[in-house]
Formats: C-alpha cells, sequence, structure tokens
C-alpha cells in the first residue's frame, strides 16, 4: 500500500460511525468512570487559571475528549515542554495527574570573550532574549546572527558557541561563548580609471581610513557614498566600480576604479518669473544619475508641469544639449516661453437642472483656494474634477450622467479663465423595493437597520458599497463570520427604478471556546481577562476582538498584545482564542523642565511602576517645582477595585507656593473611586482631608477667620464628566462638560462648612476647512451654612490668566480689599471664544475674547472687608496668538487686551504655557 | 472519490491499563504548534489496522509510527491549505461527505449514540469532515494536477501487466491504467512535497 494511499485513508479516518465489530486492540469504554481527582506535577505555580483550563473537576465523567482538550489548551499556554496525563485508580474513581515538563525561561545571557563588540551590541542580534523561552532552533539562529555581525565588523574569523546551564527548575542561563580573532585592517585605498577628483577628496567621502577596521556595510556603501559625490560635483554619469579587496594577513587594499565621465552644467534662458535655483530644484539628472536623451525630455516635461501647476497655462519648453571634449562637459539648456500666468476667475455649469452648482463647486479641487494663493488651472486638475463630479452625480442616482469639460474661455489678455462644465444629468434611478433573502437567524428588520440606503431615496452605488460592509459587520458581531452576502439589482426599462435584493448565506455561527493566556509571567491572569469584551459561549465578534487588544495594551505594561484563534482558517463552530502578551518595564522615570509666563522656570520629575504585584496597580511619587511653588504628591491607584468596575485612589500631596498675597503650605490627603461608565462619562467621589497653612501674608490680604491660623479642611466631592471630544489635547469636534460639588463640613473633620459648585461646559465646532470655533462657559458659587463664617481664602474664587481671563494678571480679577488687592470671591462666571486656524508644520493662530468675573455675594463678609470697588460688571479681554502643535497638546503663545482696565490694571499681558486654554 | 476513501470507523481511546499510575494521554507531536496526542495517533493506527484486517489486541501498535507520520502529513497539508487558499470546500460537498457518514448507520439513535460516545456534535464533525475534505483536495490541485502520464508509458505498462487484465486489449484498459498510474505517481510526488514541507516546518516528536 503506497504511503499515499495510506496517507488517505488516516487522512480520512473519520471521528464516528459504526465498526463492524469492535477493533482488535480498542478497549471500548462502556464502564463509566469519573474523576475522583486532579493533581498537578510541575515545579512552578499552579495558578486558577491554570486548573480552570485543564477544564476537569472532580465529580466529573472521565472523558478521553476533555483529557485530550485540557493537553491541547495547557500546551497552548506556552508553558511546558512536555504533558502527561496520567491516571490513578482509587475507590472513589480516577484520579488524573497531569505531569507538565516546563520549558526553560532565559534568566540570563552570559556573553564572554566580546573584547571588540559591545554586550548590547551582540545581545540586540540574538533571536533569543532574557526572558524568552529556551529553543533550539532560536540558539542556532542566534549564533549564526553572532556570526554574521562579527563578519560584517570586519572580524572574518570569529567562532561562536551557545549552551545553556539549568538555573532552577523553570530557568536557564544562556552562555555565549566568544572567540574573536584578529580583525581586517584597511592597509591602502587608492582609485585607477579617471577619477578626475582629488583622492583625498574622495577618501574624505568614505567611512573608513587607511588603518581602520574593514567593516562590511562600509565597504558596500563606499561605491553609493562615492557615486553620489561625484553626481554633487556634477559628475552625474560617473562610473564607480565596486572595490577590488586584495587580503594579506588580515590586511586588506582596496582598489576603486572610477570613470568620471563629463561634468553636467544647466542652463535656463526665458525664464523671467521662475528663478534658475527654483527651476533646478524640479530636475531629476542628480538622482537618476543619467544623461541621456531620454532623461533630458523626462525634465523637459517636468519642468512644463512646473510652470502649467504654477498657473502658467499656455507654456512651452524646449532643450539644447552640447557636447565638449575638452574638459568633458554637456550642456544642457531648457528654453522657456513662459506666456501670461493664468487665474481660474470662474466656473460655469451648463445642464445640471438638479444639482445644485454649489454642490458640485464643494467637490472640485479647482474650486479651492488659499489665502495666500489664487486658483490656476491645469488640464489635469480639469479631468480630476471632472472625474469627482461623475461620482458625485452618481452618489446622488444620477448613473447615467455625463459630464465632461465643455472649454475654458479667456480673457482678452490671457491672464483669466473661465472653465465652463458641461452636464447631461439624464435620468435619477430611485430604490422602490428592499428585500432580504436567504437569513433567518437574524431577524430581517435588524439588517434593514443598518441599512442606509432606503425605499423612496435616490439610489447611490457608493452607500451600496458601504451598507453591503455594515450587513456583514452585523454578522461579524453576532458571530456569523463566515457569512457571505450579494446584492442583486434589478433596474427598471427606463433606469429610474431599480429594486434592491439582499441575498444571505449565513453560514455556521461561530462562538468563543476557551480562552487562554500566553505570555504573562509577571501579571495575574485577571488583570488581562477583565479587558476582555468576550469570553467563552459568546458570539466570535471580530470588533470585540481588536477592542480587547486594545484594551490591554492601554493599561501600560504590556509591549505587545495579540488576540487570536487558535487556527484562524479553520472553518469550524466554536474557536479557541489565545491572548498572548510580552510583558515589559512597568517601571518608568520621567523628568522635564518648561517654561510658563506665570511662574516661570518649571522642572518635574516621576518615578512610577505600573503594575505592582502583577495586580495593574500603579505607585508613582512625583516632584514639580517651579519659581513660584513646590509640589510633592505620592499616588497609590487600584483598578477594578475589589473585583468591581472602578478604581480606587489615594494619595497625599505636598504643595509650598506663593499666591497674589500670602504663601500658602498644604498638605492634602486624598481617598477617591473613579467609575468610568461610558466610554465618555466618567464620574467620581473623593474624600480630601487639607492642612493648610498660610505664611508671608500680607497686610492688605483679606482672609476668614479660618486662615488666620493652621485650618484643616475636610470635603467630600463627588464630580462627573461627560467627554464627547475626538481629541482630549487639542479637539477639533466635540463637547464636554463636567461639574464638581465640594461639600466641607465639620462633621466629615473640617474646621469649616461650605458648599462649592462649579460646571464648565466646553463647544468645538469646526467651521470652514479645519478652522475650529471654541466655546466655553463656565461658573461657580459657593455658600457656607453660617452667615458669619466665610469661605477660606484658598477656596475662593479668583480670575485672570493664561487659562481663564487673558489680558489679565493670575488671580487678579476678584472683589478687591480696600487697596485694591484681590480678596477672593463666592461666585464666578467666565466665558471663552475663540477661533482655531491652522497653519502648515503644526503651527496655528488664534483670535479669542474672554469675559467673566468674581462675585462676593455674602453682603456681611463684603461689609466688613471687600468695599468692591465698582467691579460688578463683566471684566473683557481680546487678543490673538500662537500655536505649536506637540505629541501632549499646542504650545501656546497669548497676547491678550484688557478691554475694560481699571486703575492700575495692565493694558496687556503676554502669556506662555502647553496646552489649550479650554 | 469521495466514496472511495471516506471510510468511518467508530474507535475508542486506547487505555492501557496498569496496575497502579498509567498514562491516559500524552503529546505525541508538536507540529506549528498543533498538538498530536498519544490517543489521537493509537486512533489512527487501530482504524488502519482494521482496514488492513490485521487480527489482534495489539495490532495497532506496529503501525503507531505510521500513523503519527500521516497525522504529522496531514497537519501539515492543512496549514498549506489554508495559508495558500487556492481550493475551496462548499457547504454542500460537506453535507454530502456527512450524509455518507450517517447512511453507514441504522438509526438516527445509533449516529447520535455514536456522537455521544465519541464526544462530538455535528457541527465539530462537519468542521473535520470539511478538514479532510480540504486536505483531499489541496493534494488534488498541488499535486495530481500536475501529472500527466503518456499513452506511451500506459502501454509500457499493459505489456509488463499483460496477464492482470485478462487478455482485454489496450484500449479498453488504458483508463484503469492512466488512473492507476496516476495515483502511483501522485504518490511519489505528494512524498516529495511532503518531505519539503517537513523540513521547513517545526515539528517536534516526543520521546516515550
Amino acid at each position: 500500500m503506497t504511503r499515499y494511499i495510506l496517507a488517505a485513508i488516516l487522512i480520512l479516518a473519520g471521528l464516528c460511525g459504526q465498526a463492524p465489530a469492535h477493533a482488535d486492540g480498542a478497549r471500548p469504554s462502556s464502564t463509566v468512570r469519573t474523576v475522583a481527582g486532579v493533581e498537578f506535577d510541575y515545579p512552578g505555580e499552579v495558578t486558577p487559571g491554570l486548573r480552570s483550563l485543564a477544564g476537569i473537576s472532580p465529580g466529573d465523567r472521565l472523558s478521553a475528549r476533555s483529557v485530550r482538550d485540557a493537553i491541547k489548551l495547557l500546551y497552548l499556554k506556552g508553558l511546558f515542554e512536555d504533558i502527561t496525563v496520567e491516571g490513578r485508580d482509587t475507590d472513589n474513581g480516577v484520579v488524573l495527574v497531569f505531569r507538565l515538563v516546563p520549558r526553560p525561561r532565559i534568566s540570563d545571557v552570559d556573553i564572554d570573550g566580546n573584547d571588540e563588540l559591545s554586550r548590547k551590541a551582540i545581545i540586540a542580534r540574538m533571536a533569543l532574549k532574557e526572558g524568552d523561552f529556551v529553543e533550539t532552533k532560536l540558539m542556532e539562529k542566534s549564533r549564526e546572527s553572532i556570526l554574521k555581525l562579527y563578519r560584517d565588523e570586519g572580524f572574518p574569523n570569529a567562532a561562536v558557541n551557545i549552551t545553556t546551564a539549568p538555573d532552577d527548575p523553570l530557568h536557564a542561563v544562556l552562555r555565549v561563548d566568544i572567540v574573536e580573532g584578529l580583525p581586517t585592517i584597511v592597509d591602502e585605498i587608492i582609485f585607477t580609471g579617471h577619477p578626475v577628483l582629488p583622492v583625498t577628496e574622495l577618501v574624505g567621502e568614505l567611512e573608513f581610513d587607511k588603518g581602520d577596521i574593514l567593516r562590511k556595510e562600509d565597504a558596500d556603501n563606499s561605491v553609493n557614498a562615492l557615486a553620489l559625490y561625484y553626481a554633487d560635483e556634477d559628475y552625474v554619469k560617473a562610473e564607480v566600480g565596486a572595490p577590488v579587496v586584495t587580503l594579506a594577513e588580515s590586511r586588506a587594499d582596496l582598489d576603486f576604479n572610477v570613470e568620471a565621465g563629463p561634468r553636467l552644467e544647466v542652463a535656463f534662458e526665458g525664464n523671467r518669473s521662475v528663478s534658475d535655483r527654483k527651476l533646478r530644484k524640479v530636475l531629476t539628472f542628480w538622482n537618476d544619475r543619467d544623461l541621456s536623451v531620454e532623461t533630458v525630455s523626462e525634465n523637459l516635461d517636468r519642468l512644463l508641469e512646473y510652470y502649467k501647476d504654477e498657473g502658467w497655462y499656455f507654456a512651452s519648453l524646449t532643450s539644447r544639449m552640447e557636447e565638449y571634449r575638452e574638459p568633458p562637459k554637456v550642456l544642457v539648456t531648457f528654453i522657456v516661453d513662459e506666456g501670461p500666468r493664468v487665474k481660474l476667475k470662474g466656473i460655469v455649469f451648463d445642464g445640471n437642472a438638479e444639482v445644485p452648482e454649489d454642490d458640485l463647486l464643494r467637490v472640485m479641487e479647482l474650486n479651492r483656494s488659499s489665502l495666500l494663493s489664487s486658483r490656476r488651472i491645469t488640464d489635469r486638475l480639469v479631468d480630476e474634477d471632472v472625474a469627482r463630479l461623475r461620482t458625485l452625480y452618481e452618489s446622488h442616482g444620477y448613473l447615467k450622467a455625463e459630464v465632461g469639460s465643455g472649454g475654458i474661455d479667456f480673457s482678452r489678455d490671457l491672464t483669466e479663465a473661465t472653465l465652463k462644465v458641461a452636464v447631461k444629468e439624464g435620468p435619477r434611478t430611485y430604490v422602490t423595493a428592499l428585500a432580504v433573502e436567504g437569513g433567518g437567524h437574524i431577524p430581517a428588520e435588524d439588517v434593514t437597520s443598518v441599512v442606509r440606503q432606503k425605499v423612496g431615496e435616490p439610489f447611490s452605488p457608493q452607500q451600496l458599497r458601504e451598507d453591503l460592509d455594515a450587513v456583514l459587520n452585523l454578522y461579524s458581531q453576532r458571530g456569523y463570520i463566515h457569512a457571505g452576502l450579494d446584492v442583486n439589482k434589478e433596474f427598471s426599462e427606463d433606469g429610474r427604478e431599480v429594486r434592491l435584493v439582499y441575498r444571505l448565506d449565513e453560514g455556521m455561527p461561530v462562538t468563543i471556546g476557551k480562552v487562554v493566556l500566553r505570555g504573562n509571567e509577571d501579571t495575574d491572569d485577571g488583570v488581562i481577562t477583565r479587558e476582555l469584551l468576550f469570553g467563552p459561549g459568546d458570539p466570535y465578534d471580530y470588533e470585540k476582538i481588536l477592542k480587547s487588544q486594545q484594551k490591554i495594551y492601554r493599561l501600560g505594561f504590556m509591549g505587545q498584545v495579540k488576540v487570536q484563534p487558535v487556527d484562524p482558517e479553520k472553518v469550524e463552530p466554536v474557536k479557541d482564542v489565545v491572548v498572548s502578551v510580552k510583558e515589559k518595564d512597568a517601571g518608568a522615570v520621567e523628568f522635564g523642565i518648561g517654561y510658563g509666563d506665570f511662574d516661570r522656570y518649571r522642572g518635574f520629575a516621576e518615578v512610577s511602576y505600573r503594575n505592582l504585584f502583577g495586580l495593574g496597580h500603579r505607585i508613582s511619587a512625583r516632584g514639580e517645582a517651579s519659581t513660584k511653588e513646590f509640589k510633592a504628591a505620592l499616588t497609590y491607584n487600584w483598578p477594578w477595585f475589589t473585583g468591581r468596575k472602578l478604581d480606587f485612589r489615594a494619595g497625599i500631596a505636598y504643595l509650598n507656593a506663593k499666591k497674589v498675597n500670602y504663601s500658602i503650605k498644604d498638605l492634602v490627603g486624598t481617598l477617591a473611586l473613579d467609575k468610568t461608565f461610558t466610554e465618555n462619562i466618567t464620574g467620581s467621589l473623593a474624600y480630601q482631608y487639607e492642612n493648610i497653612k498660610l505664611q508671608a501674608i500680607r497686610a492688605d490680604a483679606v482672609l476668614a477667620p479660618e486662615d488666620k491660623k493652621k485650618s484643616n479642611i475636610a470635603s467630600v466631592t463627588p464630580s462627573a464628566v461627560f467627554d464627547y471630544r475626538d481629541d482630549p489635547f487639542n479637539p477639533s469636534r466635540g463637547s464636554v462638560h463636567g461639574a464638581n460639588l465640594k461639600l466641607a463640613s465639620t462633621y466629615i473633620g473640617s474646621t469649616v462648612d461650605f458648599v462649592k459648585l462649579t460646571a464648565q461646559t466646553s463647544w468645538y465646532i469646526p467651521a470652514y476647512k479645519r478652522v475650529v470655533v471654541a466655546l466655553s462657559a463656565r461658573g461657580g458659587i459657593e455658600g457656607w451654612f453660617s452667615e458669619d463664617l466665610e469661605v477660606p481664602i484658598s477656596d475662593r474664587f479668583f480670575l485672570g490668566g493664561s487659562s481663564s481671563l487673558r489680558g489679565f494678571d493670575v488671580d487678579k480679577v476678584a472683589p478687591k480689599g480696600a487697596d485694591g488687592t484681590p480678596a477672593g470671591g463666592d461666585a464666578m462666571l467666565l466665558a471663552n471664544a475663540e477661533v482655531r486656524v491652522p497653519l502648515p508644520y503644526g503651527f496655528g493662530i488664534v483670535g479669542f475674547f474672554d469675559t467673566g468675573n468674581v462675585w462676593l455675594l455674602n453682603k456681611n463678609v463684603a461689609a466688613a472687608h471687600v468695599p468692591q470697588a465698582g467691579t460688578n460688571g463683566l471684566r473683557y479681554g481680546a487678543g490673538a496668538g500662537l500655536r505649536y502643535d506637540t505629541p501632549v497638546g499646542p504650545l501656546r503663545l497669548d497676547y491678550g487686551f484688557n478691554l475694560s482696565p481699571l486703575p492700575g490694571e495692565s493694558r496687556s499681558i503676554l502669556h506662555f504655557t502647553l496646552g489649550q486654554a479650554f | 472519490m469521495l466514496k472511495r476513501f471516506l471510510i468511518v470507523f467508530l474507535l475508542n481511546v486506547s487505555v492501557v491499563a496498569v496496575a497502579h499510575a498509567y498514562v491516559i494521554d500524552r503529546v505525541a507531536a508538536v507540529v506549528n504548534g498543533h498538538v498530536i496526542t498519544e490517543s489521537e495517533v493509537v486512533r489512527a493506527a487501530e482504524t488502519e489496522a482494521l482496514r488492513r484486517g490485521l487480527a489482534g489486541d495489539d495490532a495497532h501498535k506496529a503501525l503507531m509510527d505510521e500513523a503519527l507520520g500521516s497525522l504529522i502529513d496531514r497537519t501539515l497539508l492543512l496549514d498549506e491549505a489554508r495559508r495558500f487558499n487556492i481550493v475551496q470546500i462548499t457547504d454542500e460537498e460537506v453535507e454530502d461527505a456527512f450524509g455518507q457518514v450517517r447512511a453507514r448507520f441504522g438509526s438516527e439513535d445509533e449516529f447520535i449514540e455514536a456522537l455521544g460516545h465519541e464526544e462530538i456534535t455535528v457541527e465539530e464533525l462537519k468542521a473535520d469532515l470539511r478538514d479532510q475534505l480540504l486536505a483531499f483536495a489541496y493534494v488534488d490541485k498541488r499535486v495530481k494536477f500536475f501529472i500527466r502520464v503518456s499513452v506511451d508509458d500506459q502501454k509500457k505498462y499493459y505489456e509488463q501487466n499483460r496477464e492482470r487484465f485478462g487478455g482485454r486489449e489496450f484500449s479498453e484498459v488504458h483508463d484503469e491504467i492512466r488512473e492507476l498510474l496516476t495515483e502511483k505517481e501522485t504518490a511519489v510526488k505528494l512524498e516529495e512535497y511532503l518531505t519539503g514541507l517537513r523540513a521547513k516546518s517545526d515539528i517536534k516528536i516526543m520521546g516515550n
């Protein structure tokens, strides 16, 4: 029997069916046996996750299938070299023993013998690194890579040997022994042929010199380096041969054969409006390194295209090529007849009865102009815009529309052009019926609900394509990942009606089987599984799998995350899924320096660890200092607090700051619970205990009685944020709204009672092109439980500065004391409006208008301390600013004007800081 | 071809009983990350022993190496078939194969009982049948498709084996000869192909 036939039979060895007679050697399992216990023989930790993956518990029926599945799932973990399941009969049944032979992990890479090359360079080339599992194939691959590295670095006689030595039952040390041998040293470098250029200059272009080690990369790059140098010197046709290397006892002579060829000279005639320098940049002789007639012709075309794109519609060019012998030179002259520069004055449509002109103009590139240049017309742009118009008509249901250029009318002096567009709209096709055939498991209403093309609407082929994707996506979300979809379009004879029939082949539904975690040595299984949006038994939904992958990645301590089925291509009803992660260092040290208009120079340093105990807890210590303040904070974050979708935050912070009329030392302890309700809605509840000490108080500062000694403010603050922005650092659309309510009470340890409510709403509206109109309103009010009590100065409202009222000094807008020192208030309103215009290269400009004020509503306090001095009305500030985008928000320079200055106030202020004003 | 090769048996996992601890199952080999267990090898060997009509309880043991080799080949072929995606198995083909399996049983109850005994569902059986058909179709497309048996070779075979054809003329038997020689050549080419596949795959065979 040939191997093929045997293979065929075995391939076809079915899973079930009735044997003609029980096979000899096969033991029929007529007796049902029970699992009495499950044990694991493994030198590492047997986690609950591992036990659950085995999927067999005491009391279960002993099943060959479940033992086989357990072996396959456990193997997927990637932790075991070999797995054996043994049985031990007892009175109560069979005790299963899982013998798991661990795959040793590399605990250290010990490199010996590397005198010339660094450990870092060698490890970078290795296929195996610390933390990886030992694999013989990869050891050999690493050996070959290191050998290649040495040869490339000029050590042709290097030898490498890689072995392992056990460290403990789960780990091994990888030993790399290297004998470097003698390197190849450059002895002589000579240039033969007709190099023309001085030898010293040529040697200067090489990455090596006499006496250096000859590295392969340098030798490989030498030809290109020389060719580039010759091209830069206008010898564009220079031929540089690969060096002939003569070796003698580790010393090498290199011989470059060079034929420099003629020098290129380029000249221009007739270019009155465009400089030689600009035209030269269009040419490709130096990149192509070619002086053939074809290359000259191609460059002629490029120059013509350049002129046309810049608006010289009637430009024409010719060229002339002259060759000289002594010295060898080729002179290429381009002769230009520029003609007048043409501006596109307008676009006129003929034949568009149903589609408004504005809609047509909106899609045309020719219609776009910028502040810096007027509209140009070229034949290429006309063709492209005609194609866009055809697509537009098609999307509106005009399947037989004809659109073409009706010609260009020029002004008498040929400087202005009007494009005529001829349109024959033809009949409009409407969808008269929409049917779904072949489905069943998903209701037809669900299918039609994701289809945006509706009956009675004009037919759009583009929308149909999007609808097909939407329907397939719907099926995919419900586990029908093999669903197929086709659409039958039945047009009426006159083409005005179409009936759409969606033909579905649902295929087999697929559900998630077991979920296997792989690669998490330090991180607890639960930290990863709680981020998954799917579980065993759920429909196999690609979108949820991808989102889960993103969620795990966002934990911040995974270098690589992959969520994929065990057999992606296999068509099967249940798919086991493997979640593979590669942990990265969870610790981080960050530091930075900066400058702001208010606090001048500032710096910070932070040390954090994101995966404490392998449970995803985060601890950080941060210090910040500037000329105005010093802050230190220690914070602990516990995500999924007590297993719920709730984050716990505890922290202690110290602040030492210089304010307008006092200095403050504030020690704050915080306990908070944060909850993410949806992608856009978060809330938190925080308890805070502050110990405040005021110092260096100015004589005219208006303080509450509680401020005059050490005061303690204990408060509970619930808050909520509704964030619908597209980008939290630099939003261009959406809105964000928030409110928080601070309740300080003696019942929870405070020395003062008050209530402080603040709220904010901000909107970001995309306007013309990429211009954004940003609007914001903020308000706050605080009260107290006794009219005799005042809110401590540290909690009062103040406005003024780069993030509130621009054009005013920081914290200077507030009810003032007798001599004009801001005392703060208990009510605040602020509104900001900004127009943000992006510019090229990450820059932007803004125009802004801010208004607001702070009031003191507590009449007793006002009477006693704060005469108000005529500041009840709104204050106004306006100005302009410059922005520069950075990955963490824009750098901001705003010049604000105080439109309602009071005596003693500046009329304008320059603000410099990071981040948008709101 | 389907009928000829679709042979389905009811097999039991063989359990070697030893007084105290005994191996229930283990990893026999790992092919590109896919695990083949010893129970699967035993089942395949028992199937082949039955097919060959070998007698004795341990008749399958002599075929274990061969069975493992065939399961490894099957895994490699399926991986290649899925990777290149040059053949598609239709739902109708799967239903047809399933129907043939079902027809081996006297009644629906017997069939359900057999499925329960093997601990698989109807959908899982269909998925495995699809795999088997895929492997066959891939071999047909990747190997058999390129094989051409010339008339000269057919005639040569006829001359050398005249007595087998019971006096029939060449014209009466050339189709049969062509098919026979094609199968032979396919087996040879398939072996070469599988040898190449094995060389570039990650295959670990566990010791006993």
